[in-house]
């Protein structure tokens, strides 16, 4: 009713946006007034999420199609140079491009999987991540004010997952940076998501899994893409700015881990 | 562009009142239209939940902002059973009290909000506020799996050094922020509006998958990385 977000005017890049948590997340920003870009591989499903962004009244993002991050030297600083030549400065940066699990692989990961499988996550989760935020701040710290939200993952791995330790690494990297930059208006915060439906989470869950899972989430459901996004758009505000350094689960109580 | 929290009309319940954190949050909470009862945290439980249902009738949202961690002056040794037991039964009896007496209320409406404003996970120095604290996010997480299904989140913030705090009063500012690498890395201490917006936050129907986390509002104060 009262608050203003002060969001309007500014700038932010979300990666992973065609679908789930990073479109969710390029919504909430677009209606709270921020000019975006969006990143993603597949074009068509960026162009329908820009078309949706105007007919709610936004501003049309500019589309950035990305080489497949998970692949070798990933492909974050060709999405860094697109976003700058779209928007000219970042005010926020969502990293969403994630996933929790290889689709090409079985889970648990095998004991035998190549080298490459673990490469691939750890580029993807974490490397692309550090390369794009790095390659960003040093203009945010300049103009005093940032945000950079990762969309991490959940820190108790039930077995072997090529993805856990990469978004370990988010977070222990995170939270270097976040004291680091936090007297300069940057804040670095990571959200670990529950299970939230997904494109990822329908691929990898059938029925009979989610409602075994369901159990163990307080609320007794799945989560919505905006229930992430809601987050991100408190935290890309300037009403957040004590907010760095944190990691903020959003997921209905599903961790076991009290504190 | 102002952002509309869907809490107006709410009825919230808020402990703590006399201390600048408390009064920022009554306020903050007001700004959105919900109707607030503010009353002093040195009240009994029983006292405050019947002030509370008299002035709002059904309580939406409590939030628990009587706590406050002390330096003793005396040498942990000396300190008395009773200063201990008044540390927890301030610290986490109140809450607990409260939550449990307003609890059934917000199962029967399907939806509730509890805050909780708790100490730091990382002590600075000795005090019997840290264990009472301890005691609060594992109680929190745990009622959670209870009440969970029912549309209720419960939630603890941890605010670093706020000003204008009884904790506040034991540093000094300059020491704190002055240095290159500074002990708060933000470089300030907070204003209790930091800790009220991520309250609102917290309490709006646009959070509800949010429960049984632990949230520091520290400018970076704490080391631990999750």
């Amino acid at each position: 009713m009262a608050m203003d977000l002060k969001l309007e005017g500014r700038t932010a890049l979300v990666t992973g946006a065609s679908r789930g948590i990073g479109r969710g997340s390029a919504l909430a920003l677009a209606a709270e007034g921020v000019k975006i870009a969006v990143g993603a591989r597949r074009r068509e499903l960026l162009e329908e999420l820009a078309d949706e962004i105007v007919a709610a009244g936004g501003e049309r993002p500019a589309i950035i199609v990305t080489p497949d991050l998970a692949a070798p030297g990933g492909g974050a600083y060709r999405v860094k140079d697109a976003a700058l030549e779209a928007l000219g400065r970042i005010d926020i940066l969502v990293n969403s491009a994630g996933r929790s699990q290889n689709p090409d692989y079985p889970s648990p990961m095998p004991y035998d999987a190549p080298d490459a499988a673990w490469d691939q996550e750890m580029q993807l989760n974490y490397v692309t991540i550090r390369q794009l935020t790095l390659s960003l701040v040093p203009a945010m710290i300049e103009r005093k004010y940032g945000r950079i939200i990762n969309i991490s993952g959940k820190t108790e791995p039930r077995e072997l997952h090529t993805a856990s330790p990469a978004k370990a690494a988010v977070h222990g990297w995170s939270k270097g940076l976040s004291r680091q930059v936090a007297k300069h208006g940057v804040t670095v915060n990571s959200i670990p998501p529950g299970k939230i439906i997904s494109e990822q989470i329908l691929r990898n869950y059938s029925e009979q899994q989610r409602q075994e899972t369901s159990k163990w989430i307080s609320s007794g459901d799945f989560g919505d893409p905006s229930d992430i996004a809601n987050l991100v758009v408190f935290l890309a505000s300037p009403l957040a700015r004590y907010i760095t350094g944190a990691v903020i689960p959003v997921d209905a109580g599903f961790r076991r881990f009290a504190y | 562009m102002t952002k509309d929290w869907q809490l107006k009309g709410r009825g919230a319940l808020v402990t703590g009142t006399e201390g600048v954190i408390g009064r920022a949050i009554a306020e903050a909470l007001a700004a959105e239209g919900v109707n607030v009862c503010s009353v002093n945290g040195k009240e009994g439980a029983e006292a405050i939940v019947e002030q509370g249902t008299r002035a709002l009738g059904p309580v939406d949202i409590l939030v628990n902002a009587a706590s406050e961690v002390r330096r003793p002056d005396n040498t942990p040794a000396d300190i008395d059973a009773a200063s201990w037991q008044a540390a927890m039964d301030r610290d986490f009896e109140l809450p607990r009290r409260l939550t449990h007496a307003l609890v059934p209320g917000m199962i029967e409406a399907g939806w509730g909000r509890i805050v909780n404003i708790i100490g730091p996970s990382e002590p600075l120095f000795f005090s019997a506020e840290y264990a009472a604290s301890g005691a609060l996010q594992g109680w929190a997480k745990s009622l959670d799996r209870e009440i969970g299904a029912n549309g209720i989140t419960i939630n603890c913030i941890q605010p670093g050094i706020i000003k204008g705090t009884a904790a506040a009063a034991h540093y000094d500012e300059a020491a704190l922020t002055g240095m290159e690498d500074p002990v708060i890395p933000f470089g300030e201490m907070g204003d209790a509006a930091d800790i009220a917006h991520a309250v609102v936050f917290l309490c709006s129907p646009l959070s509800r998958y949010i429960s049984a986390i632990v949230l520091p509002v520290d400018g970076g104060l704490s080391r631990h990385q999750h």
